[in-house]
Parts: structure tokens; C-alpha cells; sequence
């Protein structure tokens, strides 16, 4: 090799150097099996494996919208609903209009983000206020939190609260129809869903699971849990009614058939704060199958966390949320064992007591992507389980 | 004859050289006692100079004496006078001179009166300048010898210097050359690293992915450390290379910076 030759190589190797030389950024995982969200030119949309949550954009209130299933968009849009009917997803505080994506009700405050964003487990925040016309001073408002699991787990909870509780209003004089004047106010949390999207509806009892009838328009109360069958998937909707004032509600309209709680508060004021929890969960066996997983979700086992019991919060996630902003189980060695019985697929948000850059759960006679881990900060994560922990078994969770 | 005795009969020459007709008290008349052409001035001046060369002669201050003669020999063309000039070159241990001058006056006056003296002096004085010559002789031979060594040895010692500093090139060379393949590795193993991570977004699995971005930082730290290595490795060729010098030739750097890095270009000049 001549000089000039050891110069090119040189060069080229320095070259080579200053190229090459930036740090690869390592993508998170992405699970083809897991939930993520994406906005878009409407809104955005929570996807998961043959599902597709999608909340609105807009000038409405940025709650759900639609609910894609296998391409069938389950959730109701009634054409014809009246302002203070229940429509799409929402709130209502009737008779004043509903508080949902199609709306006449003013939007003082609504914002839509994200808390989680996947793979595991998709958090979507809605915080929105509105404002009575029949008394400006009332702007009642809440914080409506949407999370998502990749089994097609939905589970929500919502707080509803007014800063001027004590500015009277008429029920009369805050109705958005004069159909619904005089009628006392009623607040409600609420889904819809399309009637051409199910072939029939069922409601669960203690021993029996009967048929509903689709058709029906007049409300019929005290049904908790109902199982929507559909072509190929089936549609739970849960309401926990931990309060004797709460009652669930079933609501057909004619292109309708929705599902929530209701709580009736007289004609001349409206109660707040109130806090509503539920779960939708998509089953792709048939409605029977599709209660017990609702029922599971209602009653979550105990998990035990490295021996110690834990329970699910109001996010559906043990160690979730349980109000006060700090979720995790705050571990105190980086090795973690899950014992306990759970007959679903399951959620945990972990704490380390140091960073974790990488986790790797085990437990025998697992194959294929069994679980699905989502690194929240650089020492908690959050690890949702595809398949039930039966007794006996252990998950052991270790990092690295 | 002692030195004394010489020195008279130098002076009995000098009379004869300053008083015309005295010259005949030792046979040898001055040249232009006996010719009219010789004026009395020139002939004064050469006496006046006679007469001070002796004085210095009689203080032994021999150089000035020679002046003195052959200022006087320059206008007379008195032989006596050579031959006083070489007496005072022998009084000064000049031998080579003194022999130079006692053959001239045996040239000019080989029948004059201090002729014999004159051969006498040459006698003694020839073997001692054939000494002297063959040692100077001797001397410059060694002189001359000595600084063929010391060229020789510069010569060499170039030599040398030129091999270490070609082998030196060369070491410098092989030192850059695994310096950029050593580089050369960390960026293999960087693409290796990069294709590993084109591949995370679309792992199947958790396990897979986790295998894969391990893979990844493992790579990307040896790659790092290969970099390293390799820009340490090419620095000390480059040093070496640069602390090497060679008459003819040399190794310039120069340095720039780039859009989305920096790039050095080594030259060599011949």
C-alpha cells in the first residue's frame, strides 16, 4: 500500500467514524398482538387485534365515537336522537343536551390525551366541562378515563363534579326539548351500541342467562351486566353499582340499544361529584362465555404480588390507579412472583425499586407472546398476562 | 662559526654595502659600488636600510630586520642581503624559509663570501625541512583521512537514519492500516447492529424483541469499542508517522468540519 493509499484508508476510516458514529434509538416494542393509539384527522384511535376504539375530534366532545369490531362499527349513532337522548358514548345530565362527540352542549373545557400508550395497555384522559344554558354559572365537568386492553378489555371510570353546586336550577327551565321538561334531572353514563351491529341481547341473573329483546324502546333498569351477540364476537357491558342510589339501565332506541347507569336527583338540582366505573369486553366464543369474563372483570380475584394480596383498581389494572395518582406496586427486591387464581386475562403495574431497562416474565409451559410488558418510566412497567393464572401456578417477573 | 661570528660577517657586509670601496676589505663589492647606472640616492637608501635591518638584527627582532633587508635587497639586488634574510628565518627556527633563502643566495652568489656558510646552512636545514614536509605531509594525510571517516560516518549515520525512518513509515503504516480495519470491524458490526434494529418494530414476540434489542446495545457497545480502538490505533500510526522525519518527505494533516461530522485527510509529500 503506497502513502497515499494509508491517507485514503485513514480518511475513510475517520469518515467511517464521524458516520456511523451516532447512537441507534432503540424503538419501544411494538406487540402485533397489543394495543396502541394513534390520532388522526377525526380524533384518535386506540387499536387493538380486531378492534379499533376511536374517539372524536372536533367540536364535540372527544368521547368515543365508534367501536370497530372485526370492521363492524358496533357503537350507536341514532340519527334521529333527541338532544338529551343517549347517543354514541357520554354523560348525560338530562334534560340538559348530552355531553358526547354529537352534541349541542357548549365545550368549555375538553381535552383528550393519552396516559399510556401501549403495548399493554392504552390509557385515554377526557377532560371536559360544559355549561348550562339555563344558568351560566353552572359548569359542571369531569374527567372521563379510558383503558384499553389488547384481549378487547375496555375499561372506564369517570368522575362528574360542579363547582356551584349550590346555584339552583330548574329542571324545567335547563331542559335542551320541552319533552323533557319537568321530568327532574337524571344523570347517566352511557354506551351505545348499534342495533344492525347485533342479532340479539342478553341480560345476566343469578342463574339464568335470558334473551332480550331488541326491539324494545322504553328503558328497563337493574341490568348490570348484558351481552351483546354479534356476527363472530360478543360485546359484555358491566356497570358496578357499588351505591343503592345507582341503578344500570337498559335503553333501545331505534337504532340504539344502549347501557349505563343512572342516578335521578330531582328537579331542581344536580348532585355532584359522581364517579361511574365499567367494562366493555369483546368475547369471540358465544354470550355464556362472554358473562363469565364480565363477571370475572366485575369480581377480580386477588393477585399476589411477591406473597402480598392486590387487588384491581378502578382502572382495571392491579396496581393501578387507586385515585391518588401514583399507581404501581412499589416492589421492594426486582425479583417478582404472581400466584393467585384469575380467571382472565390481567393486567399488573410493577414499581421496581431500581431502573429496568428490560424485563422477561417466565412460567412454565407458556409459548407464543403470552405477555405483553409496556415500560411506563424507567423503573415501572406494566405486564398484561394473554391467559388466566390458575392456582398453583407462578409468573416469575425478573429484569434484564 | 657561531652565531656571533655570522653576525659579524653579515656586518662586514653591510659595510661594505654602506661605504663604497669598503666592500673590498671582504672582496665582494657591493653590485653597484662598481657600476655608474646605480645612483647614490637608490644606493643610499638601500645602505639606510641595511644599516636599520642590522640594528634590528643586533636587538633580535628578526621580522623587522627582514623588512629592513629586503627593502634594501628590493633596491640593490645584493645577494649578501638574501643571504641575511635567511640567517634571520634560521634565528627564528624557520627552516623552511631560511632553506628557501640560504638556495637563493647560493643561486645569486654561489661564489660568494658566505657561500660556504650558505651550504653549510643548507646542508643542515635540508633534511630537517624534508622532515618537516614529510610531517606536514603525514599530518594532512591523517587530517584528510579523518574527515573521509567522519564523512563516512555521516554518510552512515544518514543511512541509517533513512532505513529506521523508512521502517518507521512503514510500522506507521501497518499501525493506520489495522487502525482503519479495526474501525472497519466496529462499522460491520454497526450495520449488523442497525439491520438488528430494523428488524425490533416487527418482532413477534416480547422474548424475541428483548433477544434482539440486547443484541443491538451488545453490538452497538463492541462497536463503540472497536471505533475507539481503531481511532486510538490510527492516532498512534498517525503520531508516528507524523514524529518521523525524512529529509524529502512528509506526512500533512488537515482537519475539517462537516455536516453531520468531521473528516481528516492525511497527505504525504515527496
Amino acid at each position: 500500500m503506497t502513502r497515499r493509499g494509508a491517507a485514503t484508508a485513514a480518511t475513510a476510516a475517520f469518515a467511517a467514524l464521524a458516520g456511523l458514529g451516532a447512537c441507534l434509538s432503540i424503538p419501544p416494542y411494538q406487540s402485533r398482538n397489543g394495543v396502541s393509539v394513534a390520532d388522526d384527522a377525526t380524533g384518535s384511535t386506540v387499536a387493538g387485534p380486531r378492534f379499533a376504539l376511536h374517539f372524536a375530534g372536533g367540536a364535540g366532545f372527544h368521547f368515543p365515537d365508534a367501536l370497530t369490531i372485526d370492521g363492524h362499527d358496533v357503537l350507536g349513532h341514532e340519527a334521529q336522537a333527541t338532544c338529551f337522548d343517549q347517543d354514541e358514548a357520554g354523560v348525560l345530565i338530562f334534560p340538559t343536551p348530552r355531553i358526547s362527540a354529537i352534541t349541542s352542549a357548549p365545550a368549555v373545557r375538553n381535552q383528550l390525551a393519552p396516559a399510556l400508550r401501549g403495548p399493554a395497555v392504552v390509557q385515554m384522559r377526557l377532560d371536559w366541562t360544559t355549561q348550562f344554558g339555563c344558568n351560566t354559572t353552572r359548569a359542571p365537568g369531569g374527567t372521563s378515563v379510558f383503558t384499553v386492553f389488547p384481549d378487547g378489555r375496555i375499561v372506564r371510570h369517570e368522575t362528574l363534579e360542579d363547582p356551584r353546586p349550590d346555584d339552583n336550577v330548574s329542571s324545567h327551565d335547563c331542559a335542551c326539548d320541552p319533552s323533557g321538561r319537568d321530568q327532574g334531572f337524571t344523570i347517566s353514563s352511557y354506551w351505545t351500541f348499534a342495533r344492525a351491529a347485533f342479532q340479539n341481547a342478553f341480560y345476566y341473573t343469578e342463574q339464568l342467562t335470558l334473551p332480550l329483546p331488541m326491539m324494545m324502546e322504553s328503558d328497563v333498569t337493574n341490568f348490570d351486566t348484558v351481552c351483546l351477540d354479534g356476527p363472530g364476537y360478543h360485546l359484555t357491558s358491566t356497570w358496578f353499582t357499588p351505591l343503592p342510589t345507582d341503578t344500570t339501565a337498559v335503553h333501545g332506541g331505534k337504532a340504539v340499544f344502549g347501557h349505563g347507569m343512572i342516578k335521578a336527583i330531582g328537579t331542581s338540582g344536580v348532585e355532584l361529584p359522581w364517579t361511574t366505573r365499567s367494562t366493555l369486553a369483546i368475547g369471540r366464543i358465544d354470550c355464556r362465555s362472554a358473562f363469565r369474563t364480565a363477571l370475572a372483570y366485575a369480581a377480580p380475584a386477588v393477585l399476589r404480588v411477591n406473597g402480598g394480596d392486590t387487588t384491581v383498581a378502578r382502572d382495571g389494572i392491579y396496581g393501578g390507579d387507586p385515585g391518588t395518582g401514583e399507581p404501581g406496586l412499589a416492589l421492594s427486591t426486582r425479583h417478582v412472583e404472581l400466584t393467585g387464581e384469575i380467571t382472565t386475562p390481567f393486567a399488573v403495574w410493577l414499581t421496581f425499586p431500581g431502573p429496568v431497562e428490560l424485563l422477561r416474565a417466565t412460567r412454565a409451559g407458556q409459548t407464543g407472546e403470552w405477555y405483553i410488558p409496556q415500560q411506563v418510566n424507567d423503573r415501572t412497567w406494566i405486564v398484561w398476562f394473554r391467559d388466566p393464572l390458575t392456582a398453583g401456578q407462578t409468573i416469575t417477573i425478573d429484569p434484564g | 662559526m657561531t652565531g656571533g661570528q655570522r653576525a659579524l660577517a653579515v656586518a662586514a657586509a653591510f659595510v661594505a654595502l654602506a661605504v663604497p670601496g669598503a666592500g673590498a676589505l671582504r672582496a665582494q663589492p657591493a653590485p653597484w659600488t662598481s657600476t655608474s647606472t646605480t645612483s647614490s640616492s637608490t644606493r643610499d637608501q638601500a645602505a639606510s636600510h641595511t644599516r636599520q635591518g642590522q640594528a634590528f638584527f643586533q636587538h633580535a627582532d628578526y621580522d623587522r630586520a627582514i623588512g629592513e633587508y629586503q627593502a634594501a635587497f628590493d633596491l640593490s639586488a645584493e645577494p649578501s642581503l638574501i643571504f641575511n634574510i635567511a640567517l634571520c628565518h634560521d634565528r627564528m627556527n624557520r627552516p623552511e624559509p631560511a632553506l628557501a633563502a640560504f638556495q637563493r643566495y647560493l643561486e645569486l652568489a654561489p661564489r660568494g663570501s658566505v657561500a660556504d656558510e650558505a651550504r653549510n646552512d643548507v646542508a643542515r636545514l635540508t633534511p630537517i625541512v624534508a622532515r618537516l614536509t614529510a610531517e606536514r605531509a603525514a599530518a594532512e594525510a591523517r587530517r584528510r583521512e579523518q574527515a573521509e571517516q567522519r564523512r563516512q560516518a555521516a554518510l552512515e549515520a544518514e543511512r541509517r537514519q533513512d532505513v529506521a525512518a523508512t521502517r518507521r513509515l512503514r510500522i506507521a503504516r501497518y499501525v493506520m492500516i489495522g487502525g482503519g480495519a479495526i474501525a472497519a470491524g466496529g462499522a460491520a458490526l454497526h450495520v449488523v447492529a442497525w439491520r438488528t434494529h430494523n428488524r425490533l418494530p416487527d418482532e413477534p414476540d416480547y422474548d424475541t424483541y428483548r433477544g434482539d434489542r440486547r443484541a443491538v446495545a451488545t453490538e452497538q457497545k463492541v462497536a463503540y469499542g472497536l471505533y475507539a480502538a481503531g481511532a486510538v490505533t490510527l492516532a498512534t500510526g498517525l503520531v508516528l508517522a507524523l514524529t518521523t522525519h525524512r529529509p524529502h518527505e512528509g506526512p500533512q494533516v488537515s482537519a475539517a468540519l462537516v455536516p453531520g461530522g468531521a473528516t481528516m485527510i492525511l497527505e504525504w509529500s515527496r
